[in-house]
């Protein structure tokens, strides 16, 4: 049974129509985000792995080699078995580090131009086979159903195609950062049509032919030579090769690589793809004896590679071998796609690029696009002419598919290195793969041209080695991962890393890398994009801003030098994205320098710690013990009621507490790391001022957010000792601030000293109305009488009655207004301060005090030393001990004793008065000294005479104590200074 | 994981392959060895704790 070549035609775009259309939904969003990002989708689009030489190919190689055809699905079971140790950590290099290729990720671990020319060059060479395979499996299953088709233009056709889809889809956005969510549901599409042909048509085939299940046992059974075949040779032969090139290959090959983790969904679908896409690889497998076996018993001529079309087609069913040819086309269409997708942009980044071809004029992203529209053209059209080229005798399917795989198992020893070999050198990486290439080269690439036969020498060493020379790829493998290793290895320990190469290291064994030393030399966000500019172009240099920006979440007036540096970092890895890890360095390095003596903020150092703790997982013993006690340091300085500010070494703002970021309004991860004098006003003058002032202590006035604040700053040194031992000297290590915010306290105070005047002023008109009462009635009573006396005498003595009390209430008034003008004496200037003897003056007051109680049987004595002198006013220092004496002869019971003791203490006089009276109980002392409060009878005393005493000597410089006991007697100390401030100044 | 890495390692890569391709065994028997290691391989992942 034939087809028409019209029919295929139209079968085919047909079919790629709907693979359009599924690709077209999803990058348009009509598909949900629970499908494309679905860990299955993800596991199907990795059965990519299943090409044409799977769909056809195994049925051919199991006629030859029975049951070994398992083992290339064996081995990529085998490698989804170590998902662990070597897809997730590369899934989490690739995503940390934006490195889109193979090429990539080893030009970031072995750092240089040479290594991603190097990987790109080999990759190549080793997919155009591969490729080729593919338009071979395609034109040659057309003929099958339409043998007198052209196959130029079959593979023409089909080039096209690929072509087109690959440009629409895979090159479509501006970057190849961003995963082709229509691309990767295609792919997964693909597999399942290939999976669903594979299965549907051996399913039917085994019920025509043999009639069921049981009547293929049967047939089983009357030939066990057919069950013999699929078993004896693969008992036989060595599986370990295939199963090693293969388990390499499941993610070491572009197409492999690409899907695995440039186009890995968001969330986590490696658990699934762990067993999701091998048992894809099963059940395509478990087609493939049933198809042999079916093809066996009908008798079908030719190769068994295509018995999955010759078998519907032999039967006579047109939809079935349709169904088949399009399962083929389905398994080679996702190969080149992806091949080419994953190829062009490491052409691009390892091949054109450093050409200078990123720094030609006009928009980056659209040059760079368009490059690699044209490198994916290029690379299918290369794979057409290799295959046009090969000879068609030389190698079946899967033959050529196994060249491919030994160039990619080249980079297994240099991954292994990646992940595991911080030793590993970019020399010797580059010696193993010179050395495995040149090997494979030798040994399986002429045979691809129907090349001479291996030496003699060669041959003998693979007898020797038991290797068949049926299977050149057997021994290809042993030889070029022998050379490989060796080379790899021992380059390496002759050679040392570069820094570079040391950082990049410690990263792919995800130790814990350094904190980047040095800073950026821009000053401002904004600096680094002008910076840029010159180098990537106003668009594209304005767009990676943009974008380094928004991830990281810093705002465009940053200027922390810690946060610039991790920009300039940040955009090193989006370039890496687009550039390739090489040139993005170098532009980086090129636009935005560093310089490396600045030291790290330790703030920055303080953040780097703190993420690299939390990203550990399971940190055990004495770090986890660290780790908590300083966390619980952290909290009690977050929770301090107080504000608290730690600067570093270079005033750079280290913590900035919760209470502070309430005070200021300032957010503490915005302060963080910027230098004390960029914080905003008026925050950057007051703590700069007095974080380098002579004074710790001070108190501020500081107006925050339209209201005065009185605050008080506290500060304190954080010393190191250099040494133990009294020759260690202190290093300054940082500052701690501490702002007090007073504003409400003295609010309160004020609020106090309001009310207490208020009800000092209602004691005051209280006692001014009694001792003014008491007069005042006597005058008015007086007075009254006075119209009904006659009596010139009586009225005289009436008239000097009244004017004795006139003067009572006189007196009461000038001393009120002598108390109230502090400095001023009954209205007149305040008298200078002149050196006064205290010895005299003493002895006078007491006289004076003896005087005016000469009716008290109370001794009065002064001792004071001759040479004690004060500055003052004589004559109201006089008043004070006056008073004082006054009072105490007044407490003083009859033939008791008042003294008065002098003397000099440091740079101050005491003088003691005291009595031996019935002292002064607590309740009374707490108001002595207000006016007008008198404990004696009205008429006595007016209540002015201490509190006139405590202004007096306020206005001397000095204090006025009370040591009273009941029953016990008083002292009233008086301290005054030796030296006043007219002395100082004379 | 590894451990079942190591189990696949054995059943595939080495002499007790022989086992599960006698001559007197079902011809579908190397695929019910593979279904094994597979459904290994996802108890495995399973107890990893990455699970999607």
């Amino acid at each position: 049974m034939t087809l028409e070549l019209g029919t295929l035609v139209f079968a085919s775009l047909g079919y790629l129509l709907v693979l359009f259309l599924i690709a077209y939904a999803a990058e348009r969003g009509l598909i949900p985000a629970r499908i494309t990002q679905h860990p299955l989708a993800y596991a199907l689009a990795l059965g990519v792995y299943a090409t044409s030489w799977s769909y056809f190919g195994s049925v051919g190689y199991a006629a030859r080699h029975g049951f070994r055809y398992l083992a290339i699905y064996l081995g990529a079971t085998l490698s989804c078995l170590l998902i662990p140790v070597l897809w997730r950590p590369l899934l989490q290099l690739t995503r940390e580090l934006q490195l889109t290729s193979l090429a990539d990720l080893f030009a970031f671990r072995y750092p240089g131009q040479a290594t991603g020319t190097g990987v790109t060059l080999v990759l190549l060479a080793g997919t155009l086979p591969y490729l080729a395979l593919q338009m071979r499996a395609v034109v040659e299953s057309a003929r099958v159903l339409v043998p007198d088709a052209s196959a130029s233009l079959l593979g023409l056709g089909f080039c096209a195609i690929t072509i087109v889809f690959s440009v629409l889809f895979g090159a479509r956005h501006l970057t190849p950062r961003e995963r082709h969510e229509g691309l990767a549901l295609a792919i997964a599409f693909e597999s399942l049509v290939k999976l669903v042909a594979l299965m549907v048509i051996a399913g039917w085939a085994v019920f025509s032919v043999f009639g069921g299940a049981g009547g293929l046992q049967a047939w089983l059974e009357a030939h066990p030579e057919a069950l013999r075949a699929m078993q004896e040779p693969a008992r036989e032969a060595s599986w370990a090769p295939l199963l090693f090139i293969s388990c390499a290959a499941a993610f070491l090959i572009p197409r492999q690589y690409h899907v695995a983790f440039t186009e890995s969904p968001e969330r986590d679908a490696l658990s699934t793809a762990t067993w999701a896409f091998p048992l894809l690889l099963l059940l395509m497998n478990v087609a493939v004896p049933l198809l042999l076996w079916t093809g066996t018993s009908l008798g079908l001529p030719g190769q068994a590679d295509f018995y999955v079309l010759a078998v519907p087609a032999a039967l006579g069913s047109p939809f079935l071998a349709l169904l088949a040819f399009l399962g083929g086309i389905s398994a080679a269409s996702a190969m080149v796609i992806v091949t080419t997708l994953s190829l062009a942009p490491m052409c691009l980044t390892h091949l054109v690029l450093p050409l200078g071809y990123a720094r030609a004029p006009g928009n980056l992203y659209r040059r760079l696009l368009w490059a690699r529209r044209i490198l994916t053209a290029a690379i299918v059209l290369a794979g057409y002419v290799f295959y046009l080229v090969l000879d068609a005798r030389a190698s079946g399917l899967v033959g050529l598919g196994l060249v491919s795989f030994v160039n990619v198992a080249q980079f297994a020893p240099g991954l292994l290195g990646l992940l595991f070999w911080p030793r590993a050198t970019r020399a010797g990486f580059l010696a193993g793969l010179a050395a495995g290439t040149a090997a494979w080269g030798a040994l399986l690439l002429p045979p691809l041209w129907g090349g001479t036969e291996p030496g003699r020498a060669v041959a003998a060493l693979a007898a020797a080695l038991d290797f068949s020379t049926a299977e050149p790829w057997g021994f290809a493998t042993f030889v070029t991962l022998s050379l490989n290793t060796l080379a790899f290895v021992g380059v390496s320990l002759a050679t040392r890393n570069s820094p570079e190469e040391a950082d990049a290291a410690r990263l792919c064994a995800r130790e814990i890398p350094s904190l980047a030393a040095g800073s950026v030399t821009a000053g401002s966000v904004d600096e680094i994009r002008r910076q840029l500019a010159p180098v990537l172009g106003e668009d594209a240099a304005a767009a990676e801003w943009e974008r380094a920006l928004s991830e990281l979440g810093l705002s465009p007036e940053e200027r922390r030098p810690a946060e610039l540096r991790r920009l300039r970092d940040q955009l090193e890895r989006n370039l890496s994205g687009l550039l390739g890890p090489v040139l993005a360095r170098l532009a980086v390095s090129e636009a935005l320098h560093v310089d490396p003596r600045a030291r790290t903020a330790l703030a920055e150092q303080l953040r780097f710690v703190e993420e690299r703790l939390r990203d550990a997982p399971g940190i055990k013993g004495p770090v986890r013990e660290l780790e908590a006690v300083r966390r619980y340091l952290q909290r009690i300085l977050e929770e301090l009621p107080l504000g608290a500010c730690a600067l570093g070494p270079d005033q750079d703002v280290v913590i900035w507490n919760e209470a502070l970021e309430r005070l200021s309004g300032l957010d503490s991860a915005r302060v963080r790391g910027l230098p004390l004098a960029r914080l905003p006003a008026p925050w950057n003058e007051l703590l700069c001022d007095f974080a380098t002032g002579p004074d710790s202590n001070v108190e501020v006035q500081v107006r925050l957010e339209g209201r005065e604040r009185t605050l008080r700053l506290h500060r304190s040194l954080a010393v190191h000792v250099s040494a133990p031992g009294p020759e260690g000297s202190e290093v300054p290590e940082g500052v701690v601030l501490l702002v007090e915010d007073l504003t409400e306290r003295k609010a309160l105070d004020a609020r106090l000293a309001h009310q207490d005047r208020l009800a000092s002023v209602g004691r005051v008109a209280a006692g001014v109305a009694h001792e003014i009462g008491n007069p005042l009635t006597a005058i008015t009573s007086v007075a009254q009488n006075l119209r009904y006396e006659e009596d010139p005498a009586e009225i005289h003595e009436r008239v000097q009655l009244i004017l004795q009390q006139a003067k009572r209430i006189n007196a009461i008034v000038r001393a009120l207004v002598t108390f109230s003008h502090a400095g001023v004496m009954g209205g007149e200037e305040e008298a200078p301060f002149l050196q006064v003897r205290l010895a005299p003056l003493l002895s006078e007051a007491a006289q004076l005090a003896r005087l005016g109680r000469k009716e008290a049987d109370v001794a009065c004595v002064s001792h004071c030393p001759e040479a004690l002198e004060v500055m003052g006013n004589a004559q109201r220092l006089e008043q004070v001990f006056v008073n004082l004496l006054t009072n105490a002869i007044d407490a003083s019971p009859p033939g008791g004793r008042v003294e008065c003791f002098a003397e000099q203490h440091d740079e101050r006089l005491l003088v003691r008065v005291v009595d031996q009276g019935h002292g002064i109980p607590p309740e009374v002392a707490q108001r002595i000294f207000e006016p007008f409060f008198s404990t004696k009878q009205p008429g006595e005393g007016t209540g002015l005479g201490l509190a006139l005493v405590s202004n007096i000597v306020r206005e001397h410089g000095g204090t006025l104590e009370l040591d009273s006991q009941p029953g016990a007697g008083t002292t009233f100390t008086v301290t005054l200074p030796a030296r006043h401030r007219t002395e100082g100044a004379a | 994981m590894l451990f079942v890495f190591a189990v696949a390692g054995l059943l595939f890569g080495s002499p007790v392959r022989l086992l599960w391709l006698r001559e007197d065994g079902p011809w579908y028997q190397p695929f019910a060895v593979w279904l094994g290691v597979i459904a290994l391989g996802a108890w495995a992942a399973r107890r990893s704790g990455h699970d999607a």
